[in-house]
């Protein structure tokens, strides 16, 4: 039994001793066959800068929208898309059948208004002094007739009269009475007829004048055909779209669309961007505008930013600085570059790749990276994850500047930050 | 227990850790995935996540697209999987047109070798390739409102829950929360739970071995100790009991060492066992009550049945392939202990 137990722990100690052996020999290969494998960089300080690249389109500074402000056939269009039309140049022919009686004459609108302001006045102005006076003398008529009436009382008590005088008297104040009744009465019904006179005519004066303001809006807003029918440009500019022929066109339709051009009037750049753009858009306010072919670039300024309800985006538009559109075309596409350069001196600048944002990439915004320790262990150098907070400061389109490693001298951020990180994690240094 | 079956539970050990090891290289054990059925908005969201700042979320909406696996996702996927990156990064800031795509689908989308930094096109909008994953078919672009309303076909939040000790309660928490907000959640994958039956097999058979020569040895001192006290009683009258001790020191000292080593044996069961790990799931409500362990088990079946239906992904599909693996292994080991067993057997009738 002593044998072989001492056999026994002759061949644990031999295999353990073998076993030393072999973990010595590849020791370091084979811990690091564990360890997850991380690459590192160097977190220095830099600025860094955010680019944003637009895919946008020249639009005309303004649009002029022909409409008649009434249904309408249009016979024939003179002008069409792309056509350069001069102040008085043709536009179309409408038919003249078809023009709606929309067109109110602005001048018969105000003969009515006038008209209406004068029964106003009229009613606001109109006396009663005839029924008063009639109100006056029927009531002194009767206070006569009341002391008549006294007097024809002590004489028939005296027996010097009849009683049939003394009652016809009676039944002709009473006669008085009435007549005195109904006159005010009437009186009274004239005076709330005149306040209900008043009220209408005041009621048909803003009515008229809302009209009046709507056809004078209209005669601005809406072309007025001659009459032959025929439209004529009111402005300088380029014909962008006409409306289809030969069909009824509604009041709201517009027959065609004006960009006006020369003068103040000059291009725009229009484009889209995802909504979380909107503050860093904001905060540059220019564009730079690089065309795809030999033309010189442009520097556009935005002009406005509004957000999109349908898919949260917003809306850019902007003017070109200095207003030398020259070489665009309306409808032409170009990329614009919104660029800013972010400098914050003493704090690093780390790959975006090695922050694990937890609210996403935003200034002020927190996250977490994982350092590189390295120390001397038995088997050479060992190599530890230390995981640091930080705090985004400025965010670039491939870095970010963060605050939260200035205590660490020449700091080695990891690039392929994983669950297998933790505080403390011991690492293999992938080259 | 003969070589050939310590070698074949051996074999298992192995296979049972290897496949464990893998696995946990692979997938966050942290880790939980909800499967909805209804897209999330992104105000709810983000409601959700600011209310789990402990938890890292990552939500992704999958479907087939020109041959791929196309993935949107709002980030942090690598705190749950292991994304095997052999070039560039995976996406960081979700508001750059970035994407990261897979090397097979690389070979679609370019010829050239050089992807890093190319455009590729996915329904109208350009991203810029950011790195590429090894062995795999996956394009990873950023999630937006406006690509969610497409048709996805799964749609899954992965949860890194890194409180081990509240693990149940912060789960429980978060489906509650995401069942407030309307998600009808289809089904929800545990990975610990998924990845802690290799280490289970791996803990059971160390177990048997520990066990079976624990027997042995616990018999051999008995035997030991027997042989002694019987070697005494023959001599009692030569010896005294000190001078007969003494004499058999050698033997004694051996029966100690042997009770020492069973002593450490059962410590380590002990270990082994309390490290097993049994799913919530799995325990009756009532261990005295049959109908509790049918639940049980039924709740397994039905949980099956709502994976057949809406088809498995990620860690599940690796799991069935690793188990699939691990079967055929087991099979061969045996088959060769068979085969040489049927060969001794000839070489003996000889």
């Amino acid at each position: 039994m002593i044998n072989r137990a001492l056999k026994i722990f002759q061949n644990t100690v031999l295999g353990f001793l073998i076993l030393v052996f072999v973990m010595g020999f590849f020791s370091k290969s084979v811990i690091n066959l564990f360890l997850p494998k991380v690459q590192v960089t160097s977190a220095v300080e830099m600025p860094v800068e955010r680019t944003l690249v637009l895919e946008g389109t020249i639009e005309p500074g303004s649009i002029v929208k022909v409409k008649l402000g009434g249904e309408a056939v249009v016979d024939e269009y003179y002008a069409k898309s792309g056509d350069m039309v001069n102040i008085g140049d043709q536009l179309f022919r409408v038919n003249r059948e078809y023009i709606g009686a929309n067109n109110t004459s602005v001048e018969a609108l105000e003969l009515r208004l006038e008209s209406e302001i004068l029964r106003l006045e009229e009613y606001q102005n109109e006396g009663f002094k005839v029924d008063e006076a009639d109100i006056e003398i029927l009531t002194g008529k009767l206070n006569k007739s009341r002391a008549e009436l006294l007097k024809y009382e002590e004489l028939y008590k005296a027996g010097a009269i009849a009683e049939t005088e003394l009652s016809d008297l009676r039944e002709d104040i009473f006669e008085q009475e009435m007549n005195l009744e109904k006159s005010r009465l009437e009186l009274l019904s004239k005076k709330r007829e005149n306040i209900m006179s008043v009220k209408e005519a005041e009621v048909r004066v803003k009515e008229l004048q809302a009209e009046l303001l709507e056809a004078k809006r209209q005669q601005q807003f809406y072309s007025k055909p001659d009459e032959e029918g025929i439209c004529y440009s009111r402005v300088k500019g380029i014909v962008l779209n006409t409306n289809t022929s030969g069909v009824i066109l509604s009041k709201e339709d517009t027959l065609a669309e004006i960009s006006e051009v020369g003068g103040s009037r000059q291009l725009l750049f229009s484009a889209e961007a995802l909504g979380t753009e909107y503050d860093f858009i904001k905060s540059v306010g220019e564009i730079e505008i690089r065309p795809d072919s030999g033309s010189s670039p442009g520097r556009v300024r935005i002009t406005s930013l509004s957000r999109i309800v349908e898919d949260g985006g917003i809306a850019i538009k902007g003017e070109f600085v200095g207003g030398d559109t020259g070489e665009f075309l309306i409808g032409q596409e170009l990329k614009g570059i919104i660029s800013k350069r972010y400098t914050n001196r003493g704090f690093y600048t780390v790959p975006k790749a090695s922050l694990i944002a937890f609210d996403g990439f935003g200034e002020g915004k927190s996250g977490a990276v994982y350092l590189l320790e390295e120390k001397e262990g038995i088997l050479g150098k060992e190599y530890g994850a230390k995981q640091a907070e930080v705090k985004i400061l400025a965010v670039g389109d491939e870095e970010v500047i963060v605050s939260g490693l200035e205590s660490y001298e020449n700091p080695k951020v990891v690039t392929n930050p994983s669950y297998k990180l933790n505080d403390g994690t011991k690492v293999f240094l992938w080259e | 227990m003969g070589m050939r079956r310590l070698a074949a539970i051996a074999a298992i050990i192995v296979f049972a850790l290897g496949s464990y090891s893998y696995m946990i290289g692979k997938y966050n054990p942290d880790t939980v995935e909800f499967h909805f059925s209804e897209n999330i908005p992104g105000k709810d969201y983000e409601k959700i996540r600011e209310n789990n700042r402990d938890v890292f979320f990552s939500m992704n909406y999958i479907m087939r697209h020109q041959g791929n696996k196309l993935i949107i996702t709002t980030g942090l996927d690598y705190l749950t999987k292991d994304l095997r990156l052999c070039k560039g990064s995976f996406l960081a800031d979700m508001n750059m047109k970035e994407a990261v795509i897979g090397d097979m689908a690389a070979g679609k989308y370019f010829r050239s070798s050089s992807v890093i930094g190319q455009l590729i096109n996915v329904y109208g909008e350009e991203y810029k390739v950011k790195g590429i994953i090894k062995g795999s078919n996956e394009v990873y672009i950023p999630y937006s409102d406006k690509l969610s309303s497409l048709s996805w076909q799964k749609r899954i939040i992965r949860c890194s829950i890194s409180d081990k000790k509240h693990f149940y309660l912060q789960l429980e928490k978060l489906q509650n929360q995401l069942e407030a907000f309307g998600v009808e959640i289809l089904d929800v994958v545990i990975y610990r739970e998924e990845l802690n039956s290799y280490k289970n097999i791996a803990i059971l058979a160390a177990s048997y071995i520990l066990a079976y020569y624990l027997f042995i040895l616990a018999r051999r001192i008995k035997a030991g100790l027997t042989k002694l006290e019987k070697g005494y009683l023959e001599n009692f009258r030569v010896y005294e009991l000190s001078t007969y001790l003494l004499n058999k020191a050698g033997d004694l000292a051996a029966a100690a060492g042997l009770c020492i080593i069973v002593l450490t044996m059962a410590y380590a069961i002990y270990k082994l066992i309390s490290n097993l790990y049994i799913l919530p799931s799995m325990i009756p409500d009532n261990l005295f009550s049959p109908s509790s362990y049918i639940n049980a088990v039924g709740l397994l079946y039905r949980r099956y049945l709502t994976r057949l239906e809406n088809g498995i992904d990620g860690i599940l599909v690796d799991i069935k392939i690793v188990n699939a693996v691990f079967v055929l292994l087991i099979l061969a080991i045996f088959m060769i202990a068979l085969d040489f067993k049927r060969r001794r057997s000839a070489a003996k009738i000889k």
